[in-house]
Protein backbone atom coordinates (compact mmCIF):
# COMPACT_ATOMS: atom_id res chain seq x y z
CA UNK A 1 0.00 0.00 0.00
CA UNK A 2 1.55 3.31 -1.04
CA UNK A 3 1.88 5.95 1.85
CA UNK A 4 -0.48 8.23 0.79
CA UNK A 5 -3.44 5.28 1.20
CA UNK A 6 -1.60 4.26 4.36
CA UNK A 7 -2.56 7.61 6.02
CA UNK A 8 -5.54 7.68 4.45
CA UNK A 9 -6.52 4.58 6.33
CA UNK A 10 -5.15 5.66 9.80
CA UNK A 11 -6.71 8.84 9.46
CA UNK A 12 -10.34 6.80 8.68
CA UNK A 13 -9.80 4.01 11.34
CA UNK A 14 -9.51 7.46 13.44
CA UNK A 15 -12.05 9.38 12.94
CA UNK A 16 -14.25 5.76 12.87
CA UNK A 17 -12.74 5.21 16.45
CA UNK A 18 -14.26 8.07 17.79
CA UNK A 19 -17.35 7.85 15.94
CA UNK A 20 -17.97 4.65 17.44
CA UNK A 21 -17.22 5.95 21.04
CA UNK A 22 -19.24 8.90 20.10
CA UNK A 23 -22.23 6.71 19.08
CA UNK A 24 -21.91 4.36 21.63
CA UNK A 25 -22.54 6.65 24.45
CA UNK A 26 -24.93 8.95 22.55
CA UNK A 27 -26.75 5.54 22.18
CA UNK A 28 -27.19 4.57 25.97
CA UNK A 29 -28.90 8.12 26.67
CA UNK A 30 -31.94 7.37 23.54
CA UNK A 31 -34.64 6.88 25.69
CA UNK A 32 -35.74 3.70 23.86
CA UNK A 33 -37.25 1.59 26.92
CA UNK A 34 -40.27 4.67 26.28
CA UNK A 35 -40.93 2.56 23.14
CA UNK A 36 -39.51 -0.78 24.12
CA UNK A 37 -40.06 -1.60 27.95
CA UNK A 38 -37.32 -4.46 27.30
CA UNK A 39 -34.71 -3.29 29.74
CA UNK A 40 -31.05 -4.24 28.54
CA UNK A 41 -32.04 -3.61 24.91
CA UNK A 42 -29.17 -1.96 22.93
CA UNK A 43 -29.21 -0.02 19.39
CA UNK A 44 -25.71 -1.38 18.69
CA UNK A 45 -25.05 1.47 16.08
CA UNK A 46 -21.28 1.26 16.89
CA UNK A 47 -21.64 -2.07 14.82
CA UNK A 48 -22.31 -0.03 11.74
CA UNK A 49 -18.80 1.53 12.18
CA UNK A 50 -17.32 -2.05 12.97
CA UNK A 51 -18.96 -3.87 9.81
CA UNK A 52 -17.75 -0.72 7.85
CA UNK A 53 -13.89 -1.49 9.17
CA UNK A 54 -14.12 -4.94 8.72
CA UNK A 55 -15.40 -4.65 4.87
CA UNK A 56 -13.61 -2.24 4.12
CA UNK A 57 -10.11 -2.59 5.58
CA UNK A 58 -9.78 -6.13 7.48
CA UNK A 59 -9.72 -7.71 11.05
CA UNK A 60 -6.97 -6.03 12.53
CA UNK A 61 -8.73 -2.54 11.83
CA UNK A 62 -12.07 -3.72 12.79
CA UNK A 63 -10.88 -5.42 15.81
CA UNK A 64 -9.23 -2.89 17.23
CA UNK A 65 -11.73 -0.02 16.78
CA UNK A 66 -13.79 -2.30 18.45
CA UNK A 67 -11.40 -2.78 21.14
CA UNK A 68 -10.92 0.27 22.09
CA UNK A 69 -14.47 1.46 21.64
CA UNK A 70 -15.41 -0.90 24.63
CA UNK A 71 -12.57 0.17 27.15
CA UNK A 72 -13.04 4.10 26.29
CA UNK A 73 -17.01 3.86 26.45
CA UNK A 74 -16.69 1.72 29.97
CA UNK A 75 -13.95 3.58 30.91
CA UNK A 76 -16.28 6.78 30.63
CA UNK A 77 -18.82 5.62 32.75
CA UNK A 78 -16.96 3.68 34.94
CA UNK A 79 -17.94 0.17 34.57
CA UNK A 80 -15.63 -2.39 35.04
CA UNK A 81 -18.50 -5.22 34.81
CA UNK A 82 -19.49 -3.76 32.00
CA UNK A 83 -16.45 -3.47 30.08
CA UNK A 84 -16.32 -7.46 30.80
CA UNK A 85 -19.71 -8.01 28.93
CA UNK A 86 -18.79 -5.21 26.45
CA UNK A 87 -15.73 -7.02 25.30
CA UNK A 88 -17.28 -10.21 25.38
CA UNK A 89 -20.08 -9.30 23.55
CA UNK A 90 -18.10 -7.74 20.72
CA UNK A 91 -15.75 -10.67 20.90
CA UNK A 92 -18.40 -13.05 19.52
CA UNK A 93 -19.90 -10.21 17.15
CA UNK A 94 -16.29 -10.10 15.25
CA UNK A 95 -15.98 -13.56 15.13
CA UNK A 96 -19.12 -14.10 13.80
CA UNK A 97 -18.71 -11.27 11.10
CA UNK A 98 -15.62 -12.32 10.10
CA UNK A 99 -16.72 -15.64 9.39
CA UNK A 100 -19.72 -14.12 7.45
CA UNK A 101 -17.37 -12.00 5.99
CA UNK A 102 -15.11 -14.83 4.39
CA UNK A 103 -17.62 -17.69 3.68
CA UNK A 104 -21.37 -15.91 2.72
CA UNK A 105 -20.67 -12.16 1.97
CA UNK A 106 -22.09 -12.78 -1.51
CA UNK A 107 -25.56 -14.15 -0.61
CA UNK A 108 -25.85 -11.84 2.55
CA UNK A 109 -26.63 -7.87 2.64
CA UNK A 110 -25.02 -5.96 5.67
CA UNK A 111 -28.65 -6.82 7.36
CA UNK A 112 -28.28 -10.56 7.46
CA UNK A 113 -24.60 -9.90 9.07
CA UNK A 114 -25.87 -7.51 11.32
CA UNK A 115 -28.58 -9.11 12.73
CA UNK A 116 -26.46 -12.17 13.29
CA UNK A 117 -23.84 -9.74 14.78
CA UNK A 118 -26.46 -8.72 17.10
CA UNK A 119 -27.30 -12.06 18.31
CA UNK A 120 -24.37 -12.89 18.98
CA UNK A 121 -23.14 -10.20 20.81
CA UNK A 122 -26.11 -10.67 23.00
CA UNK A 123 -24.98 -14.35 23.41
CA UNK A 124 -21.76 -13.51 24.17
CA UNK A 125 -23.29 -11.35 27.05
CA UNK A 126 -25.49 -13.90 28.46
CA UNK A 127 -22.39 -16.40 27.95
CA UNK A 128 -20.38 -13.91 30.25
CA UNK A 129 -23.22 -13.46 32.65
CA UNK A 130 -23.30 -16.84 33.62
CA UNK A 131 -20.22 -17.02 34.10
CA UNK A 132 -19.77 -14.73 36.42
CA UNK A 133 -23.19 -15.58 38.09
CA UNK A 134 -22.25 -19.03 38.31
CA UNK A 135 -25.92 -19.65 36.95
CA UNK A 136 -28.06 -20.05 34.44
CA UNK A 137 -30.35 -17.50 35.24
CA UNK A 138 -29.35 -14.98 32.48
CA UNK A 139 -30.19 -17.59 29.58
CA UNK A 140 -33.85 -16.92 30.73
CA UNK A 141 -33.68 -13.42 28.98
CA UNK A 142 -32.20 -14.11 26.46
CA UNK A 143 -35.20 -15.66 23.85
CA UNK A 144 -36.65 -11.27 24.43
CA UNK A 145 -32.56 -9.77 23.71
CA UNK A 146 -32.85 -12.39 20.09
CA UNK A 147 -36.04 -11.34 19.25
CA UNK A 148 -34.93 -7.66 19.94
CA UNK A 149 -31.90 -8.51 17.78
CA UNK A 150 -33.43 -8.89 14.64
CA UNK A 151 -35.10 -5.83 15.10
CA UNK A 152 -32.26 -3.89 15.85
CA UNK A 153 -29.67 -6.12 13.92
CA UNK A 154 -32.47 -5.21 10.98
CA UNK A 155 -31.89 -1.38 11.26
CA UNK A 156 -28.39 -1.16 12.07
CA UNK A 157 -27.88 -3.33 8.84
CA UNK A 158 -30.16 -1.19 6.70
CA UNK A 159 -27.63 2.02 8.18
CA UNK A 160 -24.78 0.18 6.79
CA UNK A 161 -26.15 -0.43 3.71
CA UNK A 162 -26.82 3.60 3.26
CA UNK A 163 -23.62 4.33 4.68
CA UNK A 164 -21.92 2.08 1.86
CA UNK A 165 -23.73 3.35 -1.16
CA UNK A 166 -22.01 6.97 0.05
CA UNK A 167 -18.88 5.33 0.57
CA UNK A 168 -18.24 4.27 -3.21
CA UNK A 169 -16.10 7.30 -4.07
CA UNK A 170 -14.02 7.44 -1.84
CA UNK B 1 -31.44 -6.88 1.45
CA UNK B 2 -31.10 -10.28 -0.35
CA UNK B 3 -33.18 -13.12 -0.12
CA UNK B 4 -30.62 -15.35 1.69
CA UNK B 5 -30.61 -12.45 4.50
CA UNK B 6 -34.18 -14.48 6.53
CA UNK B 7 -31.84 -17.31 6.93
CA UNK B 8 -30.02 -15.56 10.04
CA UNK B 9 -32.98 -13.37 11.00
CA UNK B 10 -35.19 -16.58 11.13
CA UNK B 11 -32.37 -18.42 13.05
CA UNK B 12 -32.37 -16.30 15.53
CA UNK B 13 -35.91 -15.96 15.99
CA UNK B 14 -36.42 -19.81 15.77
CA UNK B 15 -33.53 -19.98 18.38
CA UNK B 16 -34.62 -17.37 20.87
CA UNK B 17 -38.35 -19.37 20.46
CA UNK B 18 -36.40 -22.91 21.55
CA UNK B 19 -34.57 -21.56 24.65
CA UNK B 20 -37.59 -19.86 25.90
CA UNK B 21 -39.44 -23.45 25.63
CA UNK B 22 -36.78 -25.11 27.26
CA UNK B 23 -35.80 -22.90 30.10
CA UNK B 24 -39.53 -23.52 31.05
CA UNK B 25 -40.59 -21.96 34.20
CA UNK B 26 -41.60 -24.58 37.15
CA UNK B 27 -43.05 -25.01 39.60
CA UNK B 28 -42.63 -21.75 41.68
CA UNK B 29 -43.35 -21.28 45.54
CA UNK B 30 -39.86 -20.38 47.07
CA UNK B 31 -38.19 -16.83 46.32
CA UNK B 32 -33.82 -17.47 46.15
CA UNK B 33 -31.82 -14.51 46.18
CA UNK B 34 -28.02 -16.01 44.73
CA UNK B 35 -25.42 -13.02 46.45
CA UNK B 36 -21.96 -13.64 45.90
CA UNK B 37 -21.53 -15.23 49.05
CA UNK B 38 -24.78 -16.20 50.53
CA UNK B 39 -28.14 -17.68 49.17
CA UNK B 40 -31.77 -16.35 50.73
CA UNK B 41 -34.46 -18.08 50.57
CA UNK B 42 -38.32 -17.18 51.42
CA UNK B 43 -41.71 -18.71 50.50
CA UNK B 44 -43.00 -16.42 47.66
CA UNK B 45 -46.58 -16.49 49.97
CA UNK B 46 -45.74 -14.12 52.94
CA UNK B 47 -45.28 -10.04 51.56
CA UNK B 48 -41.44 -9.04 52.97
CA UNK B 49 -39.11 -6.56 52.04
CA UNK B 50 -35.82 -7.85 51.99
CA UNK B 51 -32.86 -5.29 51.83
CA UNK B 52 -29.63 -6.25 50.83
CA UNK B 53 -26.20 -4.72 50.17
CA UNK B 54 -24.03 -6.24 47.73
CA UNK B 55 -21.14 -5.17 45.92
CA UNK B 56 -21.50 -1.71 46.97
CA UNK B 57 -25.08 -1.43 45.61
CA UNK B 58 -27.94 -1.38 48.02
CA UNK B 59 -31.49 -2.84 46.60
CA UNK B 60 -34.63 -3.71 47.93
CA UNK B 61 -36.39 -6.86 47.42
CA UNK B 62 -40.33 -6.48 47.09
CA UNK B 63 -42.06 -9.89 47.65
CA UNK B 64 -45.88 -8.89 47.90
CA UNK B 65 -48.90 -10.74 46.65
CA UNK B 66 -46.95 -13.99 45.11
CA UNK B 67 -44.57 -11.69 43.25
CA UNK B 68 -41.09 -10.62 43.25
CA UNK B 69 -39.81 -7.37 42.44
CA UNK B 70 -36.86 -5.15 43.08
CA UNK B 71 -38.49 -2.02 44.91
CA UNK B 72 -35.53 -0.07 44.66
CA UNK B 73 -31.67 -0.19 43.86
CA UNK B 74 -28.52 2.17 43.91
CA UNK B 75 -27.34 0.67 40.67
CA UNK B 76 -26.94 2.62 37.87
CA UNK B 77 -28.72 1.16 34.96
CA UNK B 78 -31.70 0.17 37.15
CA UNK B 79 -32.57 -2.87 34.63
CA UNK B 80 -33.31 -4.77 38.06
CA UNK B 81 -36.02 -2.65 38.83
CA UNK B 82 -37.78 -3.05 35.82
CA UNK B 83 -37.94 -6.39 35.37
CA UNK B 84 -41.32 -8.06 35.76
CA UNK B 85 -40.44 -11.38 34.97
CA UNK B 86 -38.25 -14.33 34.65
CA UNK B 87 -35.52 -13.94 36.52
CA UNK B 88 -34.55 -10.73 38.04
CA UNK B 89 -30.77 -10.14 37.50
CA UNK B 90 -28.45 -7.53 39.20
CA UNK B 91 -25.27 -7.54 37.34
CA UNK B 92 -23.24 -4.87 39.30
CA UNK B 93 -24.63 -6.32 42.79
CA UNK B 94 -23.79 -9.75 41.97
CA UNK B 95 -27.35 -10.42 42.54
CA UNK B 96 -30.05 -13.07 40.93
CA UNK B 97 -33.45 -13.43 41.85
CA UNK B 98 -35.51 -16.64 41.15
CA UNK B 99 -38.80 -17.98 42.09
CA UNK B 100 -38.19 -21.87 42.64
CA UNK B 101 -39.22 -25.12 43.93
CA UNK B 102 -37.62 -24.96 47.64
CA UNK B 103 -38.47 -26.91 50.80
CA UNK B 104 -41.54 -24.56 51.41
CA UNK B 105 -44.41 -26.21 50.31
CA UNK B 106 -48.07 -24.60 50.22
CA UNK B 107 -49.58 -26.68 52.24
CA UNK B 108 -47.23 -27.33 54.94
CA UNK B 109 -45.29 -23.91 54.91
Amino acid sequence: MSQGKKTNKIAVCAIMCALAITVSALESLIPIQALIPLPGVKLGFANIIILFLLFRYGVFEAAITAFIKCLTVNLIFFSVTGLIFSLTGSLFSIIFAVIMKYTVSEKLSFIGISVGCAAMHNIGQTAAACLVLSSFAPVSYLPVLLIASAFTGFITGTVLILIERRFKKI
Amino acid sequence: MKKADVIPIAAVIAAAVIIALVFVPKQADTVRITCENAVYEYPIGENRRVELTENGVSLTVLIENGRVSVEKSTCRDQICVHTHTGSIICMPARVVITVEDGEYDHVAG
